[in-house]
């Protein structure tokens, strides 16, 4: 095995162990069907590894994983919505969604994780690759690296988004039993 | 809420943390599974490239055959026509499939470039949808439908071929109508990308 591909495959362990968990929660929103889903993870995983052949250093190894994950993800999301076309939810309509949710939605979506996930994979791909991101830890520093957004455009982001998400699991939490 | 529930803490700290507590299923592939893996999406890839070089080869041998029996110079040139048509849009996918083959590192740009890139990408194809995929058949259909109807002996076959040639010319208006619309959605989202958040 020549060092090149050694350091691949190094990297590629070095980014499992570190970021597995995070890959697996990231393709939840990706994709809802678990089998898919699976097929997802693996698609994933196996993007990491060809692209870590071409890892130089140019952005933290953080920063390219989030980077390759997002990108391979919204690219599933646009081939499946090829098949199965559905309206994404903007900034504005989000808002109003949380304010309007029906009781009867909210009893049907008794897991606070279910909802979230519910509303996370309505956004549009920027907004919701931002949230995700946010949801994993990072700063917004972190983030605009990741997207390629400014600071001061994820923060914005940030806070309609969460200010969202929050009032609806807080009506999420009204109605449960 | 009853009064012996603890309160719960702020709302987005609480988000992240039940995010980061979901189960997860660890997966970890093996050196020889990621090649098994990545070896049979290039199979899958060069798979659906030859679904389009088939189609391609059944236009070439259908019309080639009509050239090679035709009766006249005119339904020759037709068929041969077509068949240059479907030898160019062979041409134009091959281009365009070796310019898909991205480098492998073109996954880890940003976000955002990585989005804007697919989107222009998917709207420079179906903007010249009629261009490169409907117009190089005109020529050789026109001329097949026009030697066609120069032939006929009745009124209701000459009928029949004005039909038959309005069909596909309202057929070709719609495809390119609905690329058209395509084109200008995925105009409005790349647009929407580079617009200033609202706040």
């Amino acid at each position: 095995m020549t060092a090149s591909v050694s350091r691949q495959d190094a990297l590629y362990q070095e980014v499992v162990a570190t970021y597995g968990p995070a890959l697996d929660r990231l393709t939840r929103v990706y994709e809802a069907d678990p089998e898919r889903r699976r097929d997802l993870l693996q698609e994933v995983h196996v993007a990491l590894w060809r692209s870590l052949a071409a890892f130089d250093e140019r952005c933290s190894l953080r920063t390219w994983v989030y980077r390759v994950a997002q990108n391979v993800g919204a690219s599933h999301v646009v081939s499946a919505r090829r098949a199965r076309p559905a309206a994404f939810v903007g900034l504005g309509t989000l808002d109003q969604l949380a304010d309007e949710a029906a009781p009867e939605d909210v009893v049907a979506h008794r897991s606070a994780l279910g909802r979230l996930l519910e509303l996370v994979r309505q956004l549009h791909p920027i907004d919701r690759q931002v949230i995700l991101l946010y949801l994993e830890g990072l700063d917004g520093a972190a983030i605009g690296e990741v997207t390629g957004l400014t600071a001061g455009h994820v923060t914005t982001k940030i806070n309609r988004i969460k200010g969202a998400l929050a009032r609806r699991h807080r009506e999420g939490e009204r109605h449960e039993p | 809420m009853s009064p012996e529930t603890p309160p719960r803490p702020d709302p987005p700290g609480d988000l992240a943390s039940l995010w980061q507590s979901q189960p997860v299923e660890p997966l970890r592939l093996s050196p020889a599974e990621l090649r098994a893996h990545a070896q049979r999406l290039q199979r899958r890839i060069r798979g659906r490239n030859l679904g389009e070089y088939l189609a391609s080869l059944f236009v070439v041998v259908v019309f080639g055959a009509h050239a090679w029996g035709a009766e006249n110079l005119a339904s020759r040139l037709g068929a041969l026509l077509v068949v240059a048509a479907a030898l160019f849009i062979v041409h134009r996918l091959h281009t365009r499939g070796s310019a898909r083959r991205l480098p492998p590192d073109s996954v880890a740009e940003s976000c955002l470039a990585f989005h804007r890139r697919e989107l222009q990408r998917q709207h420079d194809l179906v903007s010249s949808v009629w261009r490169w995929y409907l117009a190089p058949f005109a020529p050789g259909m026109a001329l097949l439908l026009g030697e066609a109807a120069a032939r006929a002996r009745t009124p209701g076959r000459l009928l029949a071929l004005a039909g038959f040639g309005l069909l596909c010319l309202l057929l070709a208006v719609a495809v390119a109508k609905i690329n058209q619309l395509a084109a200008r959605q995925l105009r409005d989202e790349l647009r929407a990308l580079d617009a200033p958040d609202p706040g």
